[in-house]
């Protein structure tokens, strides 16, 4: 009993060490804010191996990829966050993928938007 | 045999439930049930100037971590600055409503870095992190939680070599300060104050 006990504990405490995305994720995030460009793109991939599914990984990483100038794959990036969250993935990512992020409201106290209605 | 049975079922859950944070959420919080959340960058109210840089990755981490859908610190600089909203100080006093028309999220977390110091006291030297948090409903602006907290860790001034070895350790520590470890254990702290979101964090 005290055995059996005692080998329940490994696999719990293996857990607590679990591989997550979210230390690459991070640091990507981190790299990209510092305006590293190219030297994220291994975190990104990174975290994407790990956790393919995590939740705005690929808008993430689409971003980035917009800003690289590598349209055709960000926007891939784009069609599988949308996929992989149909009702979570921000309105925000059709803007920057239509490129109508752009403001006709510049310097105001509004925000642009192709789409008016709530969720 | 039967005592070790009965502290094994019984005496475990009851040390973790010893450590559960408790809860700080509003009334509304439970009826509006928020599951998407944009970060707003944080508002840096310090005197340092890489604040923003540091803190918003792991901010925004962070609570994606306790099971929300967080927009993206890239995906919400990109369209403030296609905007030219980069003020957090700015973007702090819109509406929320811009922001879930916008993105689309249920609630807007807004920060306040409050504190982002260290202090050197002869021998030793101290980190402290301090934030005031809010989460807003998108839509309605309703406050959903609140919570405002310092964290103060004294890290390790490597204090080999007797005095002199502290003296160094606590100056060289000054000097070369690791913020993010206890900024980011202070909004750990802070987000475990809000109940687990339903959102997936990582289905490999």
């Amino acid at each position: 009993m005290k055995r059996q006990f005692l080998s329940a504990f490994p696999p719990l405490i293996l857990a607590g060490c679990a591989v997550t995305p979210w230390p690459h994720y991070e640091a990507a995030v981190r790299c990209h804010m510092d305006g590293k460009k190219q030297e994220c793109d291994g975190d990104y991939l990174k975290a994407i191996e790990i956790g393919p599914r995590t939740q705005g990984l690929h808008a993430s990483y689409g971003v980035h990829l917009l800003l690289e100038g590598r349209r055709d794959e960000a926007l891939k990036e784009f069609a599988i966050e949308k996929a992989n969250y149909p009702g979570f993935a921000p309105k925000g990512i059709d803007q920057l993928a239509l490129g109508t992020a752009n403001p006709a409201s510049a310097g105001s106290d509004s925000i642009s938007r192709t789409e008016t209605s709530p969720r | 045999m039967n005592g070790f049975r009965l502290l094994a079922i019984g005496g475990i859950p009851l040390l973790f439930s010893a450590c559960a944070p408790e809860i700080h959420t509003t009334a509304d919080f439970q009826r509006l049930k928020p599951h998407s959340v944009l970060v707003l960058p944080p508002e840096n109210t310090t005197a340092n100037t890489d604040v923003l840089e540091k803190s918003y990755p792991f901010l925004f981490s962070e609570l994606a971590q306790r099971g929300y859908y967080a927009v993206s610190p890239e995906l919400a600089m990109q369209l403030f600055q296609a905007n030219k909203m980069e003020d957090p100080g700015r973007l702090n006093k819109l509406p929320t409503g811009k922001f879930n028309e916008v993105f689309g999220v249920d609630a807007v977390l807004r920060t306040k870095v409050t504190e982002w110091s260290s202090k050197y006291i002869v021998v030793s030297s101290t980190v402290n992190v301090g934030f005031d948090m809010e989460l807003l409903d998108a839509r309605t602006g309703t406050l959903l939680w609140k919570d405002s907290k310092v964290l103060s860790q004294a890290p390790n001034n490597g204090s080999g070599g007797g005095l002199v070895g502290a003296l160094v350790g606590a100056a060289l520590h000054a000097a070369v300060t690791p913020y993010e470890p206890v900024a980011d254990q202070n909004a750990k702290n802070m987000f475990a104050t809000i109940p687990q979101g339903s959102v997936n964090v990582v289905t490999p």
